[in-house]
């Protein structure tokens, strides 16, 4: 088993998960409550990473990262160290990979909630923020819940992505499912194994608990 | 405090609803009555800052709270009122004693306080830590008009708060609520299409027929001197008339109006002096022979003032020393040989006599 491999894509699926909550609900807060007639467009942009070929992702965030672009030039010049082929590099890369995992259960728990609750808040004097935290917040957390673990599990299993961005290098790049592919190129089949294994049994205990709290509305409804 | 609105506003379908009033000054509530679909809900909504009208102008005193020249429409929360919904608006994550401090700006021990008197003020003190969903209907429309209370606001609107609840609930509290609206002291619009509560509650009655506002006016001004046909229609053309009562005894109302009088069955719940009287026209039966006897308490010589077709029946105006309105069929008109000028007995049994307190200015 190449453990190392499996710590690295835990804490790569853990910060994703991370910065997802920051990013993703304040995108899918706008994508639920804004009048702005290209909303569609926004969403469209969000939900690309479901039928892009992650290699194709991969590619773009490659050359827009690296020393050749003037993002990735501004970024290096900011940072002093170079995006791609690093773990930083590899939190961009699947971040947007993982967007509309995060995004679109947000956004569809934001918009359930019922209008009159956001006007009986308003008219009690609490601003749009304050509604946003104190109402709509904490009626989602299930749709929330959902989110982050669809998050987590989707960048564990990711691979095209990592290995355009991120490269092969072990201890810092090189995630579980790189470690799979490898060892069965050199025909290591039983350290593979194991690997898979454990990453199968991670990723269907985080999707059975997810599942069981989704069904679970009495445990839902005491939760707060 | 006086509020002034006159705004109208037009929706896509081409829809228009318009409403000029007043509220508020001498007279603290102002009750918005009309069928559904009439347009309360939108107005009540303009009031609230929650949907824009497209013209006109609304002022809270000097402060000016939307006016479509000059681009005014101030938030609902810079408008500092109390708004409760029809259907149940309360927070289902947080529990009741949560709901009611939601609007204050104070926090912990004063704003505990406050929440617990506002409790108290509704009779639900000991609800505090329940959940929405672990209440009735009825407690939960209580538990809103606390919470619209406890921030102090400076204008109350609510949006028939009584429709969902079943009719005991609804009945009683139809009577708490007059008592704590009148010692808020807050100016309020009662939206409702329920003429019994729009007696019950109003010192004001405002009538909205098909969009726009026909008339407003002290209540008794209002049912008994509709502007117009509309508004007589919506107020409803059954007789309602003031009433004192003389005397409560063996399960009866004795009552006393423009000089007649008559009797009631008494439901045994707490009545002023003064009092609305209703009796619905189908209720009324009108005869010819003054010496037959009855099982009916109230008999009335009485004049026919006009008679009126009104589908399959006719519409008789009476003079009984007051006007009463009975409906008869057609061929009943033919036998009793009905005329405008025509003496005959009205009669209406005493459980047809319906009693609601007066909350109007007399009582203030």
């Amino acid at each position: 088993m190449d453990a190392a491999a499996l710590v690295l894509s835990l804490k790569l699926a853990a910060a994703t998960t991370a910065v997802l909550l920051a990013v993703g609900v304040p995108i899918a807060a706008w994508l639920a409550f804004t009048r702005r007639r290209f909303a569609f467009a926004v969403e469209a942009v969000v939900a690309l990473p479901l039928v892009l070929p992650p290699t194709v992702l991969g590619f773009y965030i490659l050359v827009a990262l690296g020393p050749r672009s003037p993002l990735g030039r501004l970024l290096e010049g900011m940072t002093g160290s170079r995006l791609v082929f690093t773990f930083e590099g590899l939190l961009v890369a699947s971040v947007l990979y993982s967007l509309p995992f995060a995004v679109q259960p947000f956004a569809s728990a934001f918009a359930s909630v019922e209008p009159r609750l956001l006007e009986a808040s308003w008219c009690l004097g609490a601003s749009r923020l304050r509604t946003f935290l104190r109402v709509v917040l904490p009626l989602s957390r299930r749709g929330l819940v959902t989110g982050a673990v669809l998050a987590f599990a989707h960048t564990l299993g990711e691979f095209g992505v990592v290995l355009m961005v991120g490269g092969n290098i072990p201890g810092l790049t090189r995630t579980a499912s790189i470690a799979i592919y490898d060892d069965v190129q050199a025909l290591d089949y039983a350290r593979a194994g194991t690997t898979s294994l454990v990453l199968l049994a991670v990723s269907f205990a985080v999707l059975l608990l997810t599942y069981a709290l989704r069904r679970d509305v009495r445990l839902a409804v005491r939760w707060k | 405090m006086e509020v002034e609105i006159d705004v109208s506003k037009r929706f896509p379908g081409g829809a228009t609803v318009s409403a000029d009033l007043r509220l508020g000054g001498d007279a603290p509530v102002t009750v918005l009555f009309g069928p559904s679909g009439s347009g309360k809900t939108t107005l009540l909504r303009c009031l609230a800052g929650l949907t824009s009208p497209d013209r006109g102008r609304i002022l809270f005193g000097e402060e000016t709270w939307f006016d479509a020249e000059s681009g005014i429409d101030l938030s609902p929360q810079a408008r500092r009122l109390g708004y409760v919904a029809q259907e149940d608006a309360l927070f289902p994550h947080l529990t009741v004693a949560e709901n009611v401090s939601y609007g204050l700006r104070e926090q912990g021990a004063s704003g505990r306080r406050r929440a617990d008197e506002m409790l108290r003020l509704v009779g639900l003190q000991t609800l505090a830590s329940r959940r929405p969903h672990e209440l009735s209907g009825g407690e939960r429309q209580r538990i809103a008009l606390a919470r619209a209370l406890a921030p102090g606001p400076r204008l109350l609107l609510l949006d028939e708060p009584l429709a969902s609840l079943d009719l005991p609930t609804r009945e009683s509290l139809r009577a708490s609520l007059r008592p704590l609206l009148v010692a808020a002291a807050i100016p309020t619009l009662f939206v409702t299409h329920d003429r019994l509560e729009a007696l019950a509650l109003g010192d004001r009655l405002a009538v909205m027929v098909g969009g726009r506002l026909r008339q407003w006016g002290p209540v008794p001004e209002v049912v008994s001197r509709p502007a117009n046909a509309e508004v007589a229609r919506a107020v409803g053309v059954e007789t309602v008339l003031p009433a004192r009562v003389t005397s409560r005894a063996g399960g009866l109302l004795h009552l006393e109006a423009g000089g007649a009088h008559l009797t009631a069955v008494d439901d045994g719940g707490a009545l002023p002096a003064e009092v609305w009287l209703c009796i619905r026209a189908e209720d009324v039966v009108l005869e010819r022979d003054p010496r037959a006897v009855t099982s009916a308490r109230n008999r009335f010589a009485a004049r026919v003032v006009s008679l009126t077709s009104e589908g399959p029946l006719v519409r008789v105006a009476l003079d009984a020393g007051f006007p009463l309105a009975a409906l008869v069929t057609p061929s009943a008109a033919a036998e009793l040989g009905l005329a405008s000028g025509e003496s005959l007995l009205a009669v209406v049994k005493a459980q047809a006599v319906h009693v609601v307190p007066r909350g109007g200015i007399s009582s203030l």
